[in-house]
């Protein structure tokens, strides 16, 4: 690790925590894009009855929960924008990215006072924020005059999409949350980090304006 | 520390909102403004082709479940060619329709063909998840096919709705089911014509423009024909009316269409690039026997 830190400035393991290295960001980008498209591709070719799981979602639920509310919010926005623009998508860009943005930051303040590490715990926290998001979805797009949004359609809907994506959480959220969480501050991505260092440097020191 | 990373992650949220919020304003004011439409483009032309890949690694697998389904023992030799044959045939994909692709292709064809329409086929790469409330899916063939918004989208059972956007090489398609999409319609038989709306669940809503006309369950419709073709050639068949309500006055009624296509397991479809010189009528329509005339 010391033997690539930028001289003058000794990059601890403690500062590196809560800030995403260049690869957690392209990691939690490629993770982001995979669980959209899988999504659409692969889940609502499942002949379940009602919606669909929210795969993106529960990415950002292990994202949020290990990185705090500041990467919470980017990766929330960044997931959300996703979803608004991959394919079939109809709904206005932007929904799902506020949503998301906002369910990204309210988690990212949860993980730093809880740490969650049980099934049951994450399982909750999803079924909270799966109804969440899908409600503050709903709402956007009946205050945007969607005619889509009825109380018939959100009812038929809600339990099953909140039951599929809390189903998956185990699966999905839970690992995401343990690799990102030692990525910040194990072994993990210090090697990779002091690996590619010098590779990385220019960018990882472009992204520090928003750090 | 902790005191300014929080006020830095406040900071974010307010403008990460401000910017989502910019968004939803410019789109519902004006859904087709430049910004919005060329950034939906790139997303196709770059998400197009992931969905495409998601779709060729799920086929495989489907075959493999068909085999597994009727196998007797086989041995390490048979296994072996067949997963070599899996491999080739992943590798034609591009190419090679499965069993169930046939059928569609084939009965699709058969529709085509009666009802004289030109079609590009394609197929299926992706649906949009129902919590997003819009009934949508992706198809394979964009614009360098010769797409274009507005199209009538077929498959071999009937009308399945009509492209909303065309990228490079994927589109998406408006399904019929959607509950801001209506399709003017044709009686069979009485020629009475009226419109059926999406509900957003598996039935369509029938309003005939003569309120007094009869209409029974099992009453059938084919599309009316919009001007010019787009979005709706005329004929398709829509769907069967499978209940008639009366309101408590009398004065209304409510009339449920189920579709003929069963959009939770779509597969090929077919764009209607070219309209038919004639009214087919309903000559698309099966036989009463279920099958095609």
């Amino acid at each position: 690790m010391s033997r690539n830190a930028p001289p003058g400035r000794p990059a601890s393991r403690t500062e590196r925590q809560g800030r995403m290295g260049a690869f957690a960001i392209l990691a939690a980008i490629g993770l982001i894009v995979a669980a959209a498209v899988i999504q659409v591709s692969i889940l609502t070719r499942l002949p379940l009855p009602g919606g669909t799981a929210d795969l993106v979602l529960l990415v950002l639920i292990g994202i949020a929960l290990a990185r705090g509310p500041q990467t919470g919010a980017l990766a929330g926005f960044g997931a959300g924008l996703v979803v608004d623009l991959m394919p079939p998508a109809d709904h206005g860009v932007g929904h799902y990215a506020f949503v998301l943005c906002l369910a990204g930051y309210l988690l990212g303040m949860l993980g730093r006072r809880v740490v969650v590490d049980t099934t049951v715990g994450i399982m909750t926290i999803t079924a909270v924020t799966a109804t969440g998001a899908f409600l503050g979805f709903a709402a956007i797009g009946a205050l945007t005059g969607d005619p889509r949004v009825t109380w018939p359609a959100v009812v038929r809907l809600l339990p099953s999409v909140v039951l599929y994506t809390t189903a998956l959480a185990p699966l999905v959220a839970r690992p995401v949350l343990g690799v990102f969480r030692s990525e910040s501050h194990s072994e993990f991505g210090a090697v990779i980090t002091a690996r590619r260092a010098h590779r990385l440097k220019p960018l990882a020191r472009r992204q520090e304006w928003w750090q | 520390m902790q005191p300014t990373e929080d006020r830095r992650a406040r900071r974010v949220l307010a403008v990460l909102l401000a910017v989502s919020f910019a968004l939803i304003t410019l789109e519902a004011r004006n859904p087709n403004s430049p910004p919005i439409a060329a950034m939906r483009d790139l997303a196709a032309s770059v998400f197009g082709p992931l969905q495409q890949g998601a779709t060729v690694v799920v086929s495989p697998v489907d075959d493999l479940r068909e085999r597994i389904g009727n196998s007797k023992p086989l041995s390490a030799e048979v296994e072996r060619l067949r997963t070599e044959n899996s491999d080739l045939r992943r590798q034609l994909s591009a190419s090679a329709v499965n069993q169930a692709e046939v059928g569609g292709l084939s009965r699709l064809l058969q529709v085509a063909g009666t009802g004289r329409y030109r079609i590009v086929p394609a197929r299926v790469i992706g649906i949009g998840p129902a919590q997003g409330l819009a009934r949508t899916i992706t198809v394979d063939a964009g614009r360098s096919d010769g797409l274009r918004p507005e199209l009538t989208v077929i498959n071999g059972d009937g009308l399945v709705g009509r492209v909303l956007a065309a990228g490079l090489h994927s589109s998406t398609v408006l399904l019929t089911v959607d509950p801001s999409l209506a399709v003017g319609i044709r009686m069979e038989g009485s020629r009475e014509i009226g419109v059926a709306t999406g509900t957003g669940g598996a039935v369509l809503i029938l309003q005939l423009l003569n309120p007094q006309a009869r209409l029974y369950p099992g009453d059938r419709l084919v599309t009316f024909g919009s001007t010019a073709g787009r979005p709706y050639v005329p004929g398709v068949p829509v769907g069967e009316v499978v209940s008639v309500t009366r309101a408590a006055d009398g004065a209304s009624r409510t009339v449920e269409v189920l579709p003929y296509v069963r959009f939770t397991s779509l597969d090929v479809v077919g764009i209607v690039v070219e309209q038919p010189r004639r009214d087919p009528r309903d000559a698309v329509l099966p036989g009463r026997d279920g099958k095609l005339r």
